[in-house]
């Protein structure tokens, strides 16, 4: 059976900072000897976790799963994992854009839950309109992910959406 | 208490209603008490999926809180999902889509009733004759006139005049 390369990734509200990586390749390749991640920013530069010294991060074959932790915000990246050769030449790849959103989404979250102990907080327009900015924000990022694989434009819709959850005081 | 899942689930149903029902109340009723109803439902609903896609604490709370939330579409958003244990059935009316069949027959002379077996269970939507017009479409008694009953139990059609000689007969139902 030819080797299908595939993975996904996925990031939880209590550990936002962690990226989780999982390999779903299907079938088999015995000229794969080890596998990379390279991490996509918007801005063009490549995110690693601290202490490493090359664009890419070396995720060993035996490993179905990797947790990276490399967030210090929400993020558009466009991750592409590589499977290598035993002399390093690239056997074949896959390249998925992400949009995480943890952060806001769990300050969204809370905004909510704020709600639910007081309902009269809805009713300020500050509140409401400035929590649907954020809603709108991270939509977008969603949405350009989705849609056109734009990590660009999600960055900058990442971007609004932190300065409103970083500078909350000011806004609810 | 509903799982939150099911309230996710009223609650979109009860977004869509209250979409529909804001620029009628403004227009008719010369306003709407709460004009962003539909916008505060969305919103709330996307941080309730969010706290169970992430089994975040007070999901409870905030389920019961988007459940309130609904406000007078909550009866109705409960039916259309099937979940209530009364009330009405929802016909589907303008901007409504749904399947629908035809059947047809030859009518025996000087008979008043033909059958569909085929459309036993269904609910008639139109019916035809060739030789006399058809008018309301019952669904019991006595049809009187250019009236027809329609009985889905039996899949049987019924006529005040007397059909002629093999006349062509249709039914539409909707499946």
């Amino acid at each position: 059976m030819p080797f299908v390369p595939n993975f996904t990734a996925s990031q939880y509200s209590g550990t936002p900072s962690v990226i989780t990586l999982t390999d779903t390749s299907t079938g088999s390749d015995v000229t794969i000897a080890s596998r990379r991640v390279y991490l996509l920013q918007a801005n063009g530069t490549f995110l690693v976790p601290a202490g490493t010294t090359t664009d890419y991060i070396v995720w060993d074959l035996v490993d179905t799963s990797i947790d990276l932790d490399v967030l210090s915000q929400d993020s558009a990246l466009s991750i592409t994992v590589q499977w290598m050769s035993g002399i390093n030449t690239v056997v074949t790849s896959k390249t998925i854009s992400f949009a995480f959103t943890a952060y806001n989404e769990t300050f969204y979250y809370g905004l909510t839950e704020s709600q639910v102990a007081n309902s009269n907080l809805s009713a300020s327009v500050n509140w409401y309109q400035t929590k649907l900015v954020l809603r709108v924000e991270i939509d977008s990022a969603d949405q350009a992910i989705t849609f056109a694989s734009d990590i660009y434009s999600a960055q900058a819709a990442l971007n609004r959406a932190t300065y409103i959850s970083t500078n909350q005081a000011y806004f609810f | 208490m509903l799982d939150p899942q099911t309230v996710v689930s009223i609650t979109e149903i009860s977004q869509y209603l209250w979409n529909d029902a804001i620029p009628k109340q403004n227009v008719f009723f010369n306003g709407s008490i709460d004009p962003r109803k539909s916008q505060q439902l969305y919103m709330e609903r996307k941080a309730l999926q969010y706290g169970i896609d992430q089994d975040l604490a007070g999901l409870p709370g905030t389920s019961n809180y988007l459940y309130a939330l609904c406000g007078s579409k909550l009866q109705l958003a409960i039916e259309i999902l099937g979940t209530g244990g009364g009330g009405g059935g929802v016909i589907p009316g303008g901007g409504g889509n749904f399947t629908v069949y035809e059947y047809t027959t030859n009518a025996v002379e000087g008979t008043f009733t033909v059958y569909f077996p085929e459309a036993i269970g269904k609910r008639c939507v139109n019916a035809f004759r060739q030789g006399n017009n058809i008018g309301a479409i019952l669904t019991s008694g006595t049809p009187t006139g250019n009236q027809v009953v329609w009985d889905k139990t039996t899949g049987a059609l019924t006529v005040a005049v007397a059909f002629y000689d093999q006349e062509f007969t249709r039914v539409v139902v909707q499946q």
